[in-house]
């Protein structure tokens, strides 16, 4: 649990850097540093922790004037540590957090505190902070909670930070139901929650007061209450490692990107979770669906191995969907052939073949009378296939794809990690045969194969907004 | 850095003109001109907003506020970085140590490292302005002032009742 919620927590705001300068440097008793124009300091100065910056405001009253005009970054993991490599302890370096949030005037645009919240002191001192950050303009904020003490709870101060930008919460409790009447983050783009226990109507609560929020991140939260996207200019919401017994994705005329990964670390903790979608005409890219715990309810129909899918159950904007199939099994092989007639513009396919059960002794001969899939006929341009072709079932879906796509461009084969150790070129050509003298429908296809470097979506690529494609995770 | 003459150079500055890798001329406050390529000019966002106004590219840049030792050294790291764009892992890892090569080498002269630093600021150099303040940083980092005092030949003028508030400012750190 530590290293999921380490993957995906803030980078530090000061990292050490890869040149150590030897003591004493070449200064030749002559003061050069000081020649230095205040806006050169400046950026000096906001690279420096905040330890190393409060010692250079004790240089000369230049110095002094300096740190204080400086925009302050408060990043408490600098402080755990003293110069001469002793730890500080959890109430030392909570009172230097004090000393230096009284001592500078701000502005302070980003802080992180991670070493010193306590569920002791009732947010006391957190809720002095915030009230202190406010007042400073804090634009990006990062709480987080050893994960594995009791949660430090949410002081209501931090409605107060009106001026935040990016909000990320870990390992706190929040409790939403304080938020005060006239609390509103209007200028708040990105929320991230992290192993928290939400209850039914957190999330919903804190919308409600971010009308200009973007991006909604649930990492590592295993609760059993409905994560709801249904914001009027959401744009990206991802469910990262973390399992919600509903997600609504309702009235979202901006939402681009829904990313879910549900892969937990124990496989016997996956909760059945249904994921209801309406009016969400913008979206492009989702995944990954899984059909063995997933329920897909589009505009009020759930849709079931059976279900006749019309009009009313399409969504044609997604052009990138990912799916977590295991095709062994009859019912989730039919499952993933009714998802995929829900979006019937698909263009990039990714399937994560599940290979944790034996596949079960069953006719694969289903396969030869499934009707023809929209989006598989006229509109798949790329497959991208984690798992083992050769698999039963695995086999058989393959076939269907490469024999009914007209437009396909290109297959990649990612085969899991450490399937071969040196991937025997001839053994997987043998065993790839089958695949490759089937009649291809698309006579400029390329297939390549590949050995997984990672087996797992990660955090970072899940939010990724900068990059196209946030659940290919083949290199 | 290069330098052309004659008849056939012409021609090949020509060419360069079309596919876009023309030669510049930029000349340090002592006079001595340096030729470099347009790729490696535009590292200087300076640079780059003035031959992307036009004008002057044939003429040359003088820089009056950039002696010729620091002018040959920031040459140095702009032609790394502008010259070739890095595509492969091992492209990029060579350019990361061209960098820490690079500013070892500054870090040992301090006052070097000051003139660089002002160079790429006045010319607007981001990268090697980054790399050139994070060496200055990393120099202070874990010291406590008298030593960065040291460090950096700054003169002790502080009043006591000045010390005296600092170090009372200072206690938890």
């Amino acid at each position: 649990m530590e290293a999921v919620i380490a993957e995906c927590r803030p980078k530090p705001l000061f990292t050490t850097g890869p040149f150590l300068s030897a003591v004493g440097g070449g200064g030749g008793g002559v003061d050069r540093i000081s020649g230095l124009p205040d806006d050169l300091l400046f950026v000096i100065l906001s690279k420096l922790p905040v330890r190393d910056a409060v010692a250079t405001s004790a240089l000369s009253p230049r110095w002094k004037s300096l740190w204080s005009s400086v925009s302050l970054r408060l990043d408490d993991a600098g402080l755990l540590h003293r110069r001469d490599g002793t730890r500080l302890g959890r109430e030392g370096v909570a009172a230097t957090v004090s000393a230096v949030l009284a001592a500078h005037p701000g502005p302070v645009p980003a802080a992180s505190v991670g070493c010193c919240l306590s569920s002791d002191d009732q947010g006391y001192q957190l809720g002095g902070w915030l009230r202190a950050l406010a007042a400073k303009g804090v634009r990006q904020l990062c709480l987080m909670g050893a994960p594995w003490s009791p949660r430090a709870a949410l002081p209501s101060a931090v409605f107060s930070c009106s001026s935040l930008r990016r909000l990320f919460l870990g390992s706190v409790q929040c409790n939403w139901d304080l938020i005060p009447d006239h609390a509103c983050f209007p200028e708040l783009r990105e929320i991230q929650i992290c192993n928290a226990l939400m209850k039914s109507q957190d999330l919903s609560l804190v919308l409600a007061v971010c009308p200009a929020l973007e991006t909604v991140e649930i990492l590592a939260s295993r609760n059993k209450n409905p994560h709801r996207a249904n914001d009027h200019t959401i744009r990206n919401t991802l469910l990262w490692k973390s399992v919600a017994k509903e997600v609504n994705v309702l009235d979202t005329p901006c939402l681009s990107r829904v990313v879910l990964w549900q892969d937990l670390l124990l496989p016997h903790s996956r909760y059945n979770s249904k994921v209801t979608i309406s009016r969400a005409t913008k979206m492009r890219i989702f995944g990954y669906l899984d059909t063995g715990i997933n329920t897909l309810v589009i505009n009020e129909t759930t849709v079931k191995v059976n279900t006749n899918i019309s009009f009313k159950t399409h969504i044609p904007s997604v052009k990138v969907l990912g799916l977590y199939v295991h095709f062994g099994v009859r019912k989730e092989a039919l499952m993933s052939i009714s998802f995929l007639r829900c979006f019937p513009e698909v263009e990039t396919l990714h399937i994560t073949s599940k290979t944790d059960k034996a596949s079960e002794a069953e006719q694969f001969s289903f396969w030869g009378k499934v009707d023809p899939v929209e989006c598989v006929t006229s509109h798949l341009k790329k497959l991208v296939f984690h798992g083992m072709p050769w698999c039963p079932g695995n086999f058989e879906f393959l076939k269907f794809i490469v024999e009914g796509a007209y437009l396909l461009e290109k297959v990649l084969i990612v085969l899991p990690k450490g399937t071969y150790t040196s991937m025997h070129s001839v053994i997987t050509k043998l065993k790839l045969a089958p695949l490759t003298s089937a009649s291809w429908a698309s006579h400029i296809c390329k297939m390549e194969v590949v050995q997984s470097s990672q087996g797992t979506l990660s955090y970072q690529r899940a939010s990724d907004r900068s990059v196209d494609d946030p659940l290919d995770y083949s290199l | 850095m290069a330098s052309g003459s004659g008849a056939a150079a012409a021609a090949a500055d020509a060419e360069e003109k079309e596919s876009g890798s023309r030669m510049i001329t930029l000349t340090s406050n002592e006079g001595k001109a340096f030729v470099v390529t347009e790729a490696s000019a535009r590292q200087s966002a300076t640079i780059r907003s003035m031959v992307d106004d036009g004008g002057c590219v044939d003429k040359g840049f003088p820089l009056p506020n950039v002696d010729s030792k620091t002018l040959a050294r920031v040459i140095q790291y702009s032609d790394e970085h502008g010259n070739k764009e890095p595509h492969t892992v091992d492209e990029r890892a060579a350019l990361a140590k061209f960098d820490r090569d690079f500013i070892a080498e500054l870090d040992a002269d301090k006052a070097f490292l000051y003139d660089v630093t002002m160079a790429a600021n006045y010319l607007h150099i981001q990268g090697l302005l980054a790399l050139t303040t994070q060496c200055v940083a990393d120099t202070i980092k874990g010291k406590t002032p008298e030593e960065i005092r040291t460090a950096f030949g700054i003169e002790y003028d502080l009043t006591a009742q000045d010390e005296k508030e600092i170090k009372e400012e200072d206690t938890h750190a």
